[in-house]
């Protein structure tokens, strides 16, 4: 650059300019950095694998809330044939209708679906699942004293009409560690939730925070997205002792994250 | 190793998911962006922030990465521009007049390095106060020292319109140093 061509207050300026203090980013934070890439690396690489012995676990995943919704919907199939089916008797009846869909699984991370309007499916992914639906109806006739009216009496199930509109977006909670924070998503494990609706606490989010989050699931081209309506710190981050100095070849692709 | 002239090689290793090419790409870079970053915002956790996002965003982005024969460092400071420009429309952030974290250490004399410091306030006082353009073109040219045709390239203009720019934001920046200063005295 030819510097003649500035004048000699623009040359001071640029004296000045480039006198400043040049503050460089401390090597601690540096080698923190390089850690965090390295793991998106074997999260971008890795998830990048044709089959992994991981995937029918993952796939099978994916199918979750399409497994609680069909429960849903096949508990209030039963409500609505038992409330249709016809009453003979003057004794008004009460039915309390329980359903216990339950795939309980054991491995983290631990998801719950909530699908209004009863139902709860607790299900944790792992590389088999078994999910055993079961929908009981008690019946518990009470007899009363009172003459039989004369009209007809009506079997009550103990849900209002508006529980008849099943919410078409299953409710999902994910409790777990933050592996990745980038703007508008984090990673809890391997699940992608996306945190654009509660920036307020997502700025507050670190790597290996524990948090759990509540929110909306949905299927993307990429897999099932959580969007977050709720998240709780459940945890601050356990403290990563520092990443020790580069070397030539010396990272292999383990990652030694603490959760 | 990779050599720095192989930076093609270097970015079809890191396109792969090479971490010791990855590696390299960001030791070759990451100083001058967390540099560039630095200047534009105020405090040091808020530019190690926004540098972290540059560089995790640069591992995700790779594999649609097109090699086009210039510096990936242009990219890098797109994606740095950008993410600043998230942070400003975030936060519209207020001039920030604060003295800088870190001191100048080449002064002995502590009068001399308080005299600095203030000197180096006032600069980037002046210099946050410019327009967005202003900053960058003064900051990349005159402290991260990137070639005129490099900032045509990070700015998406030609480079007869980086020098332009570069003369008015010197002229600016004169302009801003002296109200500064003008109002110190006062």
């Amino acid at each position: 650059m030819n510097e003649s061509q500035f004048t000699p207050q623009e040359m001071d300026l640029i004296t000045q300019l480039r006198r400043s203090a040049a503050p460089e980013m401390k090597s601690e934070a540096v080698e923190s950095l390089r850690q965090r890439m390295f793991d998106e690396v074997d999260i971008i690489w890795t998830g990048a694998q044709p089959e992994s012995p991981t995937a029918p676990a993952r796939r099978g995943m994916r199918l979750l809330p399409l497994v609680a919704l069909f429960i849903a919907l096949a508990s209030l199939a039963v409500i609505f044939a038992l409330s249709r089916l016809p009453d003979e008797t003057p004794i008004e009846e009460e039915i309390f209708t329980t359903e216990t869909p339950t795939a309980a699984l054991t491995a983290t991370p631990t998801i719950t679906q909530t699908t209004t309007p009863t139902h709860t499916a607790s299900v944790t992914p792992t590389a088999t699942q078994t999910a055993s639906p079961i929908a009981t109806a008690t019946i518990a006739p009470t007899s009363s004293p009172v003459p039989p009216s004369p009209q007809p009496a009506t079997a009550l199930p103990a849900i209002d009409a508006a529980d008849d509109v099943i919410e078409s977006v299953p409710l999902v909670i994910i409790e777990g560690p933050v592996t990745t924070i980038s703007e508008h998503h984090i990673t809890i494990f391997d699940q992608l939730v996306e945190i654009d609706s509660v920036q307020d606490v997502a700025a507050q989010l670190e790597v290996n925070m524990r948090i759990r989050v509540r929110g909306e699931a949905r299927f993307e081209s990429s897999g099932l997205v959580i969007r977050a309506a709720v998240i709780t710190i459940i945890r601050p981050p356990a403290s990563v002792p520092a990443a020790p100095p580069p070397s030539s070849g010396g990272r292999g692709s383990g990652s030694s994250r603490s959760s | 190793m990779y050599a720095l002239s192989d930076e093609e090689t270097l970015i079809t290793c890191a396109q792969r998911g090479d971490k010791m090419a990855i590696s390299s790409l960001y030791s070759m870079y990451v100083q001058n962006i967390y540099k560039y970053v630095r200047y534009r915002v105020d405090s040091e956790a808020l530019a190690e922030d926004i540098t972290s996002e540059v560089f995790l965003r640069m591992v995700r982005e790779l594999p649609r990465y097109r090699y086009t024969g210039s510096p990936i460092s242009a990219w890098l400071y797109r994606i740095a521009h950008n993410c600043v420009m998230d942070l400003y429309r975030k936060q519209r952030r207020e001039l920030s007049d604060e003295l800088p974290e870190e001191l100048p250490g080449d002064a002995a004399d502590p009068l001399d390095t308080v005299a600095l410091a203030e000197d180096h306030a006032q600069l980037r006082g002046a210099l946050q106060s410019l327009s967005s353009d202003y900053q960058d073109v003064l900051i990349l040219r005159f402290i991260n020292d990137v070639s005129h045709a490099e900032v045509a390239e990070i700015m998406g203009k030609t480079e007869a319109s980086t020098r332009v720019l570069q003369h008015r934001a010197l002229k600016a920046l004169g302009t801003a140093l002296r109200a500064i200063q003008q109002g110190r005295a006062q």
